[in-house]
């Protein structure tokens, strides 16, 4: 296992884009995540306010409800990992490194166990981050610090693991089958940002029975974090992480990667 | 004593109407220099990419030492197929220490085969700098780099200049001392002829012969002649009676072929009798090229 981890390390730590692309994402990510106050205070000087609550005195960063504010947030740059996911895998099949790999004496499942722990890595330092942020932030802007409060809602900081995570092996699977960048890359926003929102739009507004609209890849993972914002202006919000919303992303996990394995395993290798 | 290395039973593959390999038999013994013939999309490469777990076979089997294939044996064996494949941005080092993780090698290997191909000099450069020739000398590297008891080397010296091919064929003979067994797909003959001890041919995926390389060029293919009076050697070829096949080549020269074996004093002896003198007779050695035309158009 840590060979294969370490394998995937040589691949990448001497690839200046991705140290680049990485680098900046984290950075980027961490920035965000910290900057929210300082938004919030701009708003305040421009004169915005939200129904009539003033933005100044949104408590953003308290425990626990900043685990679900800064998860829901941390949500929106997962594109970005998954673009250096997609540029990992794609480069594999666009240089041929893989079926060299397979020659040399990997098996197809080490290799897809080497990209699932690249994954995995990539999400823990995700999660590592939106929980510095928010111990630093939130520890900061706190009056007292209460060690019950501080525990409580860090459930989210799991949801947004089981969300990347799923999240990056659909992007894997995209880049397997697509085998270049820039189509993986344009498919996945394509999909992601137009296609599935919008068909889940238009089926959910001639359907009552929407259950099976939790089903789609993109509305599952970000049902795992809902929007936590109302509670702001008042109005009830699901403030934990459904077992549902759960449930349904390891399943989608597990099929995206039972694909992918059969794809690797069953299949000639260009 | 021989051991056999590479044993294929009926192994068969098919891309939608076209059998790329069909039924294929073949073994091949330790020690040896293999070549595997054929013209372009004979086959070669989809056995080679079946036999290196890159391509599923639809049917039939293969056993690497005498074993069921698995990613472990394929670690025993040192393998090029196609173009030389490596990261672009990653130096030849940074590259061979990718592969050493893979095979579980020592990185001190490295430095060994680097030396070995003459590229230590350029270790740590990127291999997207590299010119055709170096980059194939990096690819062979990095077969040589588990110290395989087998290499696979699929048209080593394609789209090398003469130096370069030189060069690669240098190594391959050395390799080949070493008492390492080679298989070298190709469709250079005389690469073949050079370098190998024993040899198959394949046709559109079938195999058509599998011999040694030695008895193959056994003999000879006539002879080669000239004499100050072209005109009446001509003639006096043409009305001998064990003549067979009789050509001019680009030198101006009589080449002429028995139909049985010729003894080649008697020969000269039928010439000098009726008065022509040779200013040049000599055996036209067997080539592989030859037999293998002859093969294919069978």
């Amino acid at each position: 296992m840590l060979q294969l981890l370490k394998i995937e390390w040589l691949k990448l730590k001497n690839y200046k884009t991705f140290i680049r692309l990485a680098i900046v994402y984290y950075l980027l990510l961490l920035l965000v995540l910290c900057s929210v106050q300082l938004v919030l205070s701009w708003m305040q000087s421009q004169g915005m306010e939200f129904q009539g609550i003033s933005p100044d005195i949104i408590p953003f960063y308290d425990f626990p409800d900043v685990w679900q504010n800064l998860a829901y947030l941390a949500s929106y740059l997962k594109f970005f990992l998954a673009f250096i996911v997609i540029i990992s895998v794609t480069n594999e099949y666009s240089y041929r490194t893989i079926r060299q790999n397979i020659i040399d004496g990997m098996s197809p499942k080490s290799f897809l166990i080497s990209k699932q722990l690249m994954i995995l890595a990539f999400s823990v330092i995700n999660v590592a981050i939106l929980w510095l942020a928010g111990t630093i932030m939130g520890v900061a802007n706190a009056s007292t610090f209460e060690g019950h409060l501080y525990f409580m809602g860090s459930d989210f900081l799991l949801a947004h693991f089981i969300e990347l995570v799923t999240f990056l092996n659909l992007a894997m699977l995209i880049s397997i089958l697509m085998k270049k960048a820039g189509f993986a890359i344009i498919l996945l926003c394509f999909y992601g940002i137009f296609v599935e929102p919008i068909a889940v739009g238009i089926l959910g507004h001639f359907t009552d029975d929407s259950w099976f609209l939790n089903l789609f890849p993109i509305e599952a993972v970000n049902n795992l974090v809902p929007v936590p914002f109302q509670r702001y202006i008042f109005m009830e919000i699901q403030d934990y992480v459904s077992i549902q919303s759960v449930i349904i992303c390891v399943g989608l996990y597990l099929i995206s990667l039972t694909i992918n394995y059969y794809i690797l395993v069953k299949k000639d290798i260009a | 004593m021989s051991e056999t290395i590479l044993e294929i039973s009926g192994l068969s593959k098919r891309y939608g109407r076209i059998q790329a390999v069909n039924q294929l038999d073949l073994q091949v013994q330790k020690g040896s220099v293999f070549g595997l013939l054929g013209p372009n999309g004979s086959g070669k490469s989809t056995t080679l990419g079946i036999l290196l777990g890159v391509t599923q076979k639809d049917s039939g089997d293969y056993k690497w030492f005498g074993q069921e294939p698995t990613a472990e044996s394929r670690k025993r064996i040192g393998a090029i197929l196609e173009s030389p494949t490596f990261y672009p941005y990653l130096s030849a080092r940074q590259n061979l220490n990718i592969v050493s993780e893979i095979k579980n090698v020592e990185r001190s290997r490295i430095n060994e085969v680097l030396t070995q191909v003459g590229l230590i000099e350029r270790a740590d450069y990127p291999f997207k700098t590299f010119s055709l020739g170096m980059k194939q000398r990096l690819a062979i590297a990095s077969a040589l780099l588990a110290d395989p008891e087998l290499l696979i080397l699929d048209e080593p010296t394609n789209g090398l200049d003469p130096q370069g091919i030189a060069e690669i064929r240098e190594l391959i003979i050395d390799i080949a001392k070493s008492g390492k067994t080679i298989i070298l797909a190709s469709h250079l003959l005389d690469e073949v002829q050079k370098v190998c001890t024993d040899f198959a041919v394949l046709k559109t995926g079938n195999k058509i012969f599998q011999g040694s390389v030695a008895e193959s060029l056994s003999g000879n293919d006539g002879v080669e002649l000239s004499s100050d009076n072209m005109e009446q050697l001509q003639k006096l070829c043409n009305n001998y009676k064990n003549s067979f096949r009789i050509s001019t080549n680009n030198l101006g020269r009589i080449v002429m072929s028995f139909k049985e074996e010729e003894d080649i004093s008697q020969f000269h002896k039928y010439l000098i009798d009726n008065g022509v003198v040779l200013t040049h007779l000599s055996y036209i050695s067997k080539s592989l090229e030859k037999q293998f035309l002859e093969l294919l158009s069978a």
